[in-house]
C-alpha cells in the first residue's frame, strides 16, 4: 500500500469505484443515445437520459495530453516524482484523467495507445493507471 | 451610440442586450468610478478581511463617494476563506464590517474569473436599475495561510493531480504537440511580464529575467516551471462600479464598460477543446460584438496569467492571432512595453502579484485614465481585462474604455 490518497466516493460515484475494486473500469452508458462517459453521472450529460447502468470498458486507451510531476504535494507522492499524469481517452469514448506509468516519461507522445492497469489504495480501493501499449498484461 | 445608428450599422445587434433604465446598451451605463488596492507581496500582519476593508476604503475614496453612497457589494474571498463559512456567507460578514445595508449583495464563485464576472453583475445590476453604486472586492492573504493552493480537488488527488498546474500544464504539452510551442516562447510571456513590472512600482517582481535563469528554473509539472507559475501574494483589490448619470464630477476620468462575456466549460471530460481551447473564444466574441469593436481596435490587454501557458492561449482564442500563432507573437517584444499589444502593463499575476484578477481590472483603469506613471501605454483608449479560472473552466471578458466624467 502506497499511503497514496484513496478516492472519495459519493453516492453518486460509488459504483463506479466499486467496480474498480472488483477489478474492472466501467463507465455509464446512456439507454437513449448510447453514448458513454466518465464521470458518473445521473443523467447522461449528451441528451439527459436517466436511464443508463455502468458498462465495462475495454482498457484501451490513448494519450492525449499530459504533465510530469517534478514536484510532490503529497508524502505518498515524493517517492515517484518524477510521475506523469495525463487524459486518457477510452477506446469507448469516456475520458479520464490517470496516472501514466513509464520509467521514461520523455518517451510520451500524443495519441500513443494505452492500457490500462489497476494500482491499490488503503479501504480497498483500486484506481485506474496506464501504461504505454496495446495488450492487457495479466 | 445611439440605438438607432447601431441598428443601421449592424442589424445582427439587435439581439444584444440592453439596459433597463432607458439607455441604449450597457456601455452607457456603467462605468468604473473608482479603483483601490493594496500593496501586493507578503504583508505581515494583515489578513483576507483587513486587506478588503483597505481595498474597499481606497476604491470609493478614488470615486470621490462616502461609504453611504455604496448600495451593492460583491465579494470574492479568494482561497483561504469559504464562500459561505458554515451558514455566514462571506459578504454578509464583509459587509457588517463595512457597515453597509446594501441594496444588491453576492459572491462570485468563478475562481480567477470571479473579479471580471463581479463587475459584469454589478453592471447588469445598475443597468437594471437595481443599485447605482456596487463595490466589487478581492482580497486574501494566503502567504499567512500557506498550502491552500496545492490540494487537489477531489479525487483527483488519487491519481497525483495537485493544485492548478497539473491541468495547465497539460494545456501547455497540446500546445507544443499541435503548434509546436517552445519553452522559448512560454519565457517570452514570462520575460515580458517582468519588463512591465520593472516600471511599476509597487510590483512583487521587478528583476529581468533572462532565458538563462529561466530555462534554470525547476519543473513543477513539466512542461511548466516554476516561473510559468503566478506567487503566492498577499493583496486587496476594489473598484467601484456606478450609474454613469449619478457620478459626482470627479478630477479625474473613468472607464465606461463598453463591452462583456462569459463563457464556460462546466463538462470538460465530454469537451474535445478542453484543455486545446478556452472559453474566451466564446467570451470575448460576445463582449467584442455588446461594444461593436474588433481585436484590432484594442489598445492593451490585461490578461489573467496564472501560468504562462494561458496568456498565449488567449491571444490565439481572444483573436489577436491565428490559432497557433501565439508563440510567433510573442517573440520579440510583442506583448512587453512598446510591443503591438501590450500585455499585462504592470506586470499581471505574474510579475506585479497575485491580486485575484481584480488588479488587472484597477491597472486597466488606470491606463485609461493616463495614471500609469513609468509605464502609460500611449493613447490608451481601449483595453481587454480577462478574468479565467478554476481547472480551464470559467472566463470573463471586459472591454473598458477611457471616458471624461
Amino acid at each position: 500500500m502506497s499511503g497514496k490518497p484513496p478516492p472519495i466516493p459519493d453516492t453518486i460515484t460509488d459504483a463506479y469505484w466499486r467496480r474498480l475494486g472488483e477489478g474492472f473500469l466501467a463507465a455509464p452508458q446512456c439507454a437513449g443515445c448510447d453514448r458513454m462517459w466518465l464521470p458518473p453521472s445521473p443523467a447522461c450529460p449528451h441528451c439527459w437520459s436517466t436511464s443508463h447502468e455502468l458498462v465495462d470498458c475495454s482498457g484501451k486507451g490513448r494519450l492525449v495530453t499530459w504533465t510530469v510531476y517534478h514536484r510532490s504535494y503529497h508524502p505518498a507522492f515524493a517517492e515517484s516524482v518524477p510521475y506523469a499524469v495525463g487524459l486518457v481517452e477510452l477506446d469507448e469514448g469516456p475520458r479520464l484523467f490517470a496516472g501514466i506509468d513509464t520509467q521514461d516519461p520523455a518517451t510520451l507522445t500524443s495519441g500513443m495507445p494505452l492500457v490500462l492497469f489497476l494500482e491499490e489504495r488503503e479501504g480497498g480501493f483500486r484506481v485506474p493507471v496506464f501504461r504505454p501499449g496495446k495488450a492487457m498484461e495479466k | 451610440m445611439s440605438s438607432d445608428t447601431r441598428e443601421t450599422a449592424n442589424p445582427t445587434e439587435t439581439a444584444v442586450w440592453t439596459g433597463g433604465n432607458g439607455q441604449d446598451s450597457v456601455s452607457s451605463g456603467a462605468i468604473i468610478s473608482g479603483v483601490g488596492a493594496t500593496s501586493v507581496g507578503r504583508l505581515e500582519g494583515e489578513n483576507p478581511w483587513s486587506l478588503q476593508v483597505a481595498a474597499c476604503r481606497a476604491a470609493v475614496e478614488n470615486a470621490g463617494l462616502a461609504p453611504g453612497d455604496i448600495d451593492g457589494l460583491l465579494a470574492e474571498p479568494g482561497y483561504t476563506q469559504p464562500v459561505v463559512d458554515g451558514i455566514t456567507p462571506h459578504y454578509l460578514r464583509l459587509g457588517g464590517m463595512l457597515g453597509l445595508s446594501p441594496d444588491l449583495a453576492g459572491a462570485e464563485v468563478l475562481g480567477g474569473a470571479s473579479s471580471v464576472a463581479m463587475i459584469q453583475r454589478a453592471a447588469a445590476a445598475i443597468a437594471a436599475g437595481l443599485c447605482t453604486h456596487c463595490l466589487c472586492v478581492y482580497g486574501d492573504a494566503p502567504l499567512s495561510a500557506p498550502g491552500t493552493f496545492e490540494r487537489g480537488r477531489g479525487d483527483d488527488a488519487t491519481h497525483g493531480l495537485f493544485g492548478a498546474v497539473g491541468i495547465h500544464a497539460m494545456a501547455a504539452r497540446h500546445h507544443m504537440d499541435l503548434h509546436g510551442t517552445t519553452d522559448e516562447h512560454l519565457y517570452a510571456v514570462a520575460s515580458a511580464a517582468r519588463l512591465h513590472a520593472a516600471r511599476t512600482t509597487h510590483a512583487q517582481f521587478q528583476e529581468p529575467l533572462d532565458l538563462k535563469t529561466y530555462l534554470a528554473s525547476p519543473y513543477v509539472a513539466a512542461p511548466l516551471r516554476k516561473l510559468d507559475c503566478c506567487p503566492v501574494s498577499d493583496c486587496g483589490a476594489a473598484v467601484v462600479v456606478s450609474a454613469e448619470k449619478m457620478c459626482p464630477p470627479a478630477n479625474h476620468p473613468s472607464a465606461r464598460i463598453a463591452g462583456m462575456g462569459q463563457a464556460h466549460c462546466l463538462a470538460p471530460m465530454i469537451d474535445e477543446r478542453h484543455l486545446r481551447k478556452l472559453p474566451a473564444e466564446r467570451s470575448g466574441a460576445r463582449a467584442f460584438a455588446m461594444a461593436g469593436v474588433t481585436p484590432s481596435d484594442v489598445d492593451f490587454c490585461q490578461l489573467y496569467d496564472c501560468f504562462t501557458i494561458v496568456v498565449l492561449m488567449q491571444l490565439e482564442d481572444y483573436g489577436f492571432c491565428a490559432e497557433g500563432e501565439a508563440g510567433g507573437f510573442v517573440t520579440g517584444g510583442g506583448i512587453a512595453p512598446g510591443g503591438k499589444l501590450p500585455v499585462n502593463t504592470a506586470g499581471g499575476l505574474l510579475a506585479e502579484g497575485y491580486g485575484g484578477g481584480m488588479l488587472h481590472v484597477v491597472e486597466a483603469v488606470r491606463q485609461l485614465r493616463g495614471d500609469a506613471p513609468g509605464r502609460q501605454v500611449e493613447g490608451a483608449r481601449l483595453g481587454l481585462v480577462s478574468g479565467h479560472g478554476l481547472g480551464l473552466n470559467t472566463h470573463a471578458t471586459l472591454l473598458l474604455e477611457g471616458v471624461e466624467v
